[in-house]
């Protein structure tokens, strides 16, 4: 490993987007804050520091406002946008990284010493609830418009987050396969489960492509016609495409695990 | 392990980070997008989903590994 190579590797920092450099500074700034340990302001504070460095940084990176929108709405907007990005970074923390500090703490003792983490509690827990609300709080469940099938949309709804959960876990794991390969051989044996080629219309593609295809197109069907037998082939692909997404989104908790 | 590795682990984390963050966002922006809809697609809407997974049959991250060589 080169100075060249490291200097080289922290350069890229500088194409980060907006968005993933103000996580990241949220992130840091939780550590100093954290590291710091003041003893007139106690750890419970770091989540609104969090957020409002969120903010601020999103004050200063968001850029000239555009013609269309007036420099108060813009930075309203940029303000809101930057304490949801410390949200989503103290989540972050809560929910993954400090599992990741229990695991490094447990191999190198300096930086159990340094963070002195706390013994892991149960999974899920007041983390996942607050994840849970926080999202709730931030996306707003919407009632099904009059005319609308509640089955189709809710097929629809398992689509969308299909698409994003099989891309988000596949990215994941591409970023460094031989990594995950080695580190967390469960995760990367289902994401090639994932990948594995699967027939679908005359052609074959991944299998989690597959199953959003086959969904989709059976949901086209069932629109179509909306007899029981057509009811019943969709209901079983949507069965397989839950079941896949559920498991996708176990994988990505389990990964994140302390292993003791 | 000292300092060396733990500046080695971090920077094979980074590209990790990197990409990762991203993605997580955009499966934050899935499932925004799965909690507001509130009918059903329309055909567009139908015929762009489609045409977006069968792009995704290119993307290398949905490519399986290949296969490993032959042992000696």
């Amino acid at each position: 490993m080169s100075t060249d190579s490291v200097f080289a590797e922290l350069t890229k920092i500088q194409s980060w987007p907006a968005v993933g450099l103000v996580f990241a500074f949220c992130v840091v700034a939780g550590y100093c804050w954290k590291l710091a340990r003041f003893k007139w302001f106690s750890n419970e504070a770091i989540p609104p520091i969090v957020i409002l460095t969120g903010a601020l940084a999103m004050l200063l990176l968001g850029g000239d406002h555009p013609e269309n929108i007036s420099g108060l709405v813009w930075r309203t907007r940029q303000f809101i946008v930057g304490s949801i990005i410390g949200f989503s970074a103290w989540l972050s923390h809560a929910l993954i990284l400090s599992r990741v500090e229990d695991y490094l703490g447990g191999i190198f003792p300096p930086i159990n010493r340094l963070l002195n983490p706390k013994p892991p509690g149960p999974p899920g827990g007041i983390p996942a609830l607050l994840f849970g609300f926080g999202l709730l709080a931030f996306t707003g469940c919407v009632a099904i418009a009059p005319g609308s099938s509640p089955f189709v949309v809710n097929v629809e709804r398992s689509l969308t987050v299909g698409q994003g959960t099989f891309d988000f876990v596949l990215h994941l794991d591409q970023t460094d396969r031989g990594f995950f390969r080695t580190n967390a051989p469960g995760f990367h044996q289902f994401c090639e489960w994932l990948r594995t080629p699967t027939p679908v219309a005359t052609t074959n593609a991944p299998r989690s492509l597959a199953i959003l295809i086959n969904t989709q197109e059976l949901k086209r069907i069932y629109k179509a016609d909306r007899s029981a037998g057509n009811s019943n082939d969709l209901y079983a692909a949507w069965l397989v495409l839950d079941g896949a997404i559920l498991q996708s989104h176990s994988w990505s908790n389990i990964i994140t695990r302390p292993i003791h | 392990m000292g300092a060396p590795a733990i500046l080695a682990l971090a920077l094979q984390l980074l590209p990790v980070i990197q990409h990762g963050v991203p993605q997580f966002i955009a499966w934050l922006q899935s499932l925004r997008a799965a909690a507001q809809q509130a009918g059903e697609w329309t055909a567009e809407q139908d015929a762009a989903f489609m045409l977006a997974i069968w792009a995704k049959t290119q993307d290398p991250a949905y490519q399986p590994d290949p296969p490993a060589p032959p042992a000696p």
